[in-house]
């Protein structure tokens, strides 16, 4: 349990669903356009059959046997046979029923659609329109492959190539052989539609070989090769040069999804050459099965395994984690965890609007809609909360300065601005940034205050200690008290910076709230997928804050440290 | 699996509609969890799932709270479609969000497809009666043309917000109820097969 696909959560969901139903009807509290679905939903079943038969001899049948000539492995069709007996018997003497009634396809695919119904008690045909016909994900173009078959976190590759990936990724570096053999036929094709009917997929419905032979078939079906027709000689060109610099340059100017496919594939196989010792599959190799499929010469091929690390650097392949399914438990907590989320939530949505908006209208979906709706809402919510706390926590931290700096105010009257007003002042709003990557820098920021505090008050019952210590106490106060006096001005002319650029926003009319500037990331910019790489940024960006912040304290220390090292030196020497 | 079958109860699908800063959400909210936030934040769209006692029976309701702007129009038909009531909202004091009522009735009907569909019409922040805009036989003239109830709310003081969606659920309850009386026959059939079917699980 691994691996699941589409958090298994919903699994039950699903079965709920059905049964919430079947309740209806027995409760006969049952609503009328629900009737009405239903009779779709049988029509569409009775279609649904039939169309599958066609969808999946079209996708089958030529991929499958165009692969068994053109391979050169004759090994193939043996091995398959040796895994199939291996595996499981139904399926082989499926297999074995299917090879002896070639000629009656597709009375045959209709059969085994059923046997496999059968089998994996999967309630098929909610949709009254079939979406794997009008809608699929195969043999159509990659940008129209990822934006109906999409993943949630901002990867912009087919769902379905992430979870093979994934899974090779996970189980198959290490098999021999890998790539080189085909899965049994019948149960690739089982996956595939599962992928075009926008199916839920379980680990357990994937193994090894499914996985290569289904992420083959994809490739396969592009209609375009992945460096698109109008790049493809550019490419040609270049690969005649040893230059990377300029592939990479090429790269970057080919659609984003076509980037990203690149950039998992070729990382993915580079991953696969480096353990060559236990998967026997070098890049020649590799690139005699994938060649043909991405439309690439080998040296072009060879180039993209070899430099992959250079043409797109940073690149981590990471485990596709989708998005909570309803009513899951385990709601995120963290302002991170939740913004996240929520960023696969309003994707998630959007693919059902999507799909919704071309017509694909079920019960099942509509359902879904109100489930992802309610999740975002919780989420949002949760947001909320979170801020509220941050604001409470951002209070006692600006009553705590303000009353810190009433202290200063006695000793040293003349230096100290009365800095705290009742409002979210610039304090908080200075310590807003802070704590906002987190609370720790801000709580030295005060520990270092109470420290000038605690130092000062040594000084009187430090009479008895030598004088020596004592001077050095002195310094350190002496010097706190300065890094006091300096961050106050600071934080002075930040706040009438601050007030400044209230004004304007006001005479401009842009309502707003000052916690807007510094919430992670604005609502706006999340729901725009386009930004899914600058939120990732953001969320790097803020980790480095929170070690510069560090840090930045800690050299404070030093820098007082040293200071005090220097005058106890001074006065020494005097 | 088939544990749930008995125990799921009922669910009611309820959407909110009308004009941007009528108080839909302040509703809403204020059923949900009694709260009541006097910022106004416009809603892309929000739900919310309850668990209620109607008249003895447990009961959910699935609240839709849609957008009042036009924006989000081109959604607007996905989350109608799939709505079993409708909360039609407007503001006692703004004149437009009263005439925008008109508007969304008709959407509603050609979405849904017919003209008996569990509807109120609501005429929110009644807390603020000084600033009335709409009299009550304004609104109420408008309710029985339509031939729906009409109810005057207060999100800020919880008067109605109850009454509302209670309303609301029985009519979608009743409305469930005579549709299978309607296609009486053929329901009681099914419902003996999924009755059989049951029992075979």
């Amino acid at each position: 349990m691994a691996f699941d696909f589409e958090s298994s959560d919903d699994f039950p969901g699903m079965y709920s669903a059905d049964n919430n139903k079947k309740n209806n009807d027995s409760d006969f509290s049952d609503e009328n356009h629900e009737k009405i679905s239903k009779k779709d939903l049988l029509i569409g079943k009775r279609k649904d059959k039939k169309d599958k038969g066609y969808a999946t001899l079209e996708g089958e049948s030529s991929p499958e046997e165009e692969l068994e000539t053109k391979s050169p492995s004759k090994s193939r069709k043996s091995r398959t046979f040796k895994f199939s007996s291996k595996k499981e018997k139904r399926e082989k003497s499926r297999e074995k029923a299917n090879k002896d009634h070639e000629k009656d396809k597709k009375k045959e695919k209709d059969k085994h659609k059923y046997k496999i119904k059968d089998k994996k008690k999967v309630k098929c045909a909610e949709t009254s329109i079939d979406i794997s016909e009008g809608l699929p994900i195969f043999g159509v173009p990659l940008a129209a492959a990822v934006q109906r078959n999409p993943c949630h976190d901002g990867v912009k590759i087919p769902l379905v190539i992430r979870n093979c990936i994934d899974y090779i990724q996970e189980h198959g570096l290490h098999a021999e052989g890998i790539y080189k053999i085909s899965g049994v036929k019948s149960r690739v094709q089982y996956v595939y539609a599962l992928y075009n009917k926008r199916k839920t997929v379980y680990e357990s419905d994937f193994d090894l070989t499914i996985a290569t032979s289904l992420l083959k078939q994809f490739l396969r079906l592009l209609p375009e090769p992945i460096l698109t027709n109008t790049s493809l000689n550019k490419f040609e060109d270049v690969s005649l040069t040893k230059d990377a610099l300029s592939l990479k340059f090429l790269v970057e100017q080919l659609p984003e999804c076509n980037q990203h496919l690149l950039k998992w594939l070729f990382i993915h196989f580079k991953n696969i050459c480096v353990n060559e010792k236990y998967n026997k599959m070098n890049v020649s190799l590799l690139g005699g099965i994938f060649c043909p499929l991405l439309q690439l010469n080998t040296r072009l091929f060879n180039n993209f395994v070899a430099w992959a690390e250079e043409l797109f650097p940073q690149t981590v392949l990471t485990r596709y984690i989708p998005p909570l399914r309803c009513v899951s438990p385990n709601m995120p907590s963290t302002f991170e965890s939740v913004t996240v989320e929520l960023g696969k939530q309003e994707s998630l949505l959007g693919q059902i609007h999507f799909e919704m908006n071309a017509g694909y209208i079920s019960k099942e979906k509509e359902d879904e809609l109100w489930g992802v709706q309610r999740n975002i809402t919780q989420l949002k919510r949760k947001l909320k909360s979170l801020d509220r706390e941050m604001q409470q926590i951002l209070k006692k931290m600006q009553e705590s300065v303000s009353s810190h700096q009433e202290t200063d105010k006695d000793e040293e009257a003349e230096t100290v601005t009365n800095v705290s007003d009742g409002s979210v002042s610039l304090v908080t709003e200075k310590l807003n940034e802070i704590t906002r990557a987190d609370t720790t820098p801000s709580a030295d920021n005060s520990f270092e205050k109470n420290n000038s505090e605690s130092s000062q008050e040594n000084l009187n019952p430090s009479i008895s200690v030598s004088d020596d210590e004592e001077k050095a106490l002195e310094f350190e106060s002496i010097e706190l008290l300065n890094l006091v006096k300096t961050l106050q001005e600071e934080i002075k002319s930040e706040r009438l910076k601050i007030n400044q650029l209230k004004a304007e926003l006001h005479a401009s009319k842009i309502e707003t709230t000052v916690l807007e500037y510094f919430m992670p990331v604005p609502d706006y910019i999340l729901k725009d997928e386009s930004n899914q790489e600058a939120v990732r940024e953001y969320n790097l960006l803020q980790l480095q804050k929170k070690n510069l912040f560090r840090s930045i304290m800690e050299e404070r220390e030093m820098i007082i440290d040293l200071k005090i090292q220097i005058s106890m030196a001074h006065y020494k020497f005097k | 699996m088939s544990k749930k079958t008995g125990t799921q109860p009922a669910l009611h699908k309820v959407i909110m509609v009308g004009s941007g800063g009528v108080g839909k959400s302040a509703l809403t909210l204020q059923f949900m969890y009694d709260e009541f936030i006097e910022d106004y934040e416009p809603t892309k769209a929000d739900s919310y799932r309850k668990k209620v006692v109607l008249d003895g029976e447990e009961v959910q309701i699935d609240i839709l709270d849609t957008a009042g702007q036009e924006d989000y129009a081109a959604i607007r038909d996905n989350y109608f479609r799939s709505g079993e009531g409708f909360l039609c909202v407007f503001s006692i004091t703004e004149e437009e969000s009263f005439q925008a009522t008109q508007e969304f009735r008709e959407q509603i009907l050609r979405v849904k497809n017919g003209d008996n569909i569990p509807f109120l019409l609501v005429g929110n922040k009644g807390d603020l009666y000084d600033k009335r805009k709409i009299s009550i036989a304004e609104a109420q003239a408008r309710a029985q043309q339509w031939n729906v109830h009409y109810v005057e709310t207060s999100a800020k003081t919880r008067e109605n917000v109850d009454k509302v969606f209670y309303d609301l659920m029985r009519e979608i309850r009743s409305r469930k109820i005579d549709d299978t009386k309607v296609s009486n026959g053929h329901g009681k059939e099914k419902s003996k097969i999924k009755r059989l079917k049951c029992c075979i699980l």
